[in-house]
């Protein structure tokens, strides 16, 4: 994917219910993302788990959502039962 | 989130009961007699530090804090309650080189409770890792 930015008129929660069946996840309050995009994790320096992606983009996941992340990642998402 | 408050509240409880079952065991075996007056305010100091620790775990799941002002604010409230308390129940003697020694002991104990939580979230970031390299 080349790096472009789309603006949508939803409301993240909305945005979040309709990605959430695909392979995307909310990170945190503001942030939700692609698992299948995802490059490697890391611990920062203060404590954050920050997430890099292979677009070379950076975010920070919430400790709230890490779980929620673990599994999919792990486990696969049982959600559409692959 | 009231039942979440409550639980770990109670959850501080435990641990000051834990705390206490230990003492009264070593008081026990040494066939000490203690009066219950003392007892009871051992007991209810170590409670109230016990529900502060439950509820102010709270802090660290405050998004809009960095860790490490969540930190920050963890240990300097901690501080705030826990020497009061104790130098008020006698744990600590109210001299300057007692006084020194219990802030030693504390910020080590503090710091064994932060190493542990860093190594369990460093294992949780290759867990995460392993897991994406697996899936490529």
């Amino acid at each position: 994917m080349n790096r472009q930015s789309i603006e949508l008129k939803l409301k993240l929660y909305e945005i979040e219910e309709l990605l959430i069946p695909h392979q995307f996840l909310r990170f945190s309050k503001s942030v939700i993302g692609n698992v299948d995009q995802i490059a490697r994790f890391e611990v920062s320096f203060n404590g954050n788990l920050c997430v890099h992606f292979k677009t070379g983009s950076k975010e920070y996941v919430s400790r709230a959502y890490v779980a929620q992340l673990k599994q999919k990642l792990i486990w696969g998402d049982s959600k559409d039962g692959n | 989130m009231v039942i979440e408050v409550i639980k770990r509240v109670m959850l501080g409880f435990g641990f000051s009961a834990i705390i206490l079952f230990g003492v009264l065991t070593g008081l026990m075996l040494k066939d000490a007699v203690v009066p219950a007056k003392l007892l009871w305010g051992n007991l209810s100091a170590s409670m109230i530090i016990g529900a502060y620790f439950g509820v102010a775990s709270f802090i660290f799941e405050y998004d809009r804090w960095s860790p490490l002002k969540q930190l920050t604010v963890h240990f300097l409230l901690s501080i705030a309650l826990y020497f009061p308390i104790s130098i008020m129940m006698n744990w600590i003697p109210l001299q300057p080189l007692s006084i020194a020694l219990g802030l030693i002991m504390f910020i080590v104990i503090y710091s064994i409770f932060w190493s542990g939580f860093r190594y369990y979230f460093k294992k949780q970031a290759e867990a995460l890792n392993a897991s994406v390299r697996r899936g490529r």
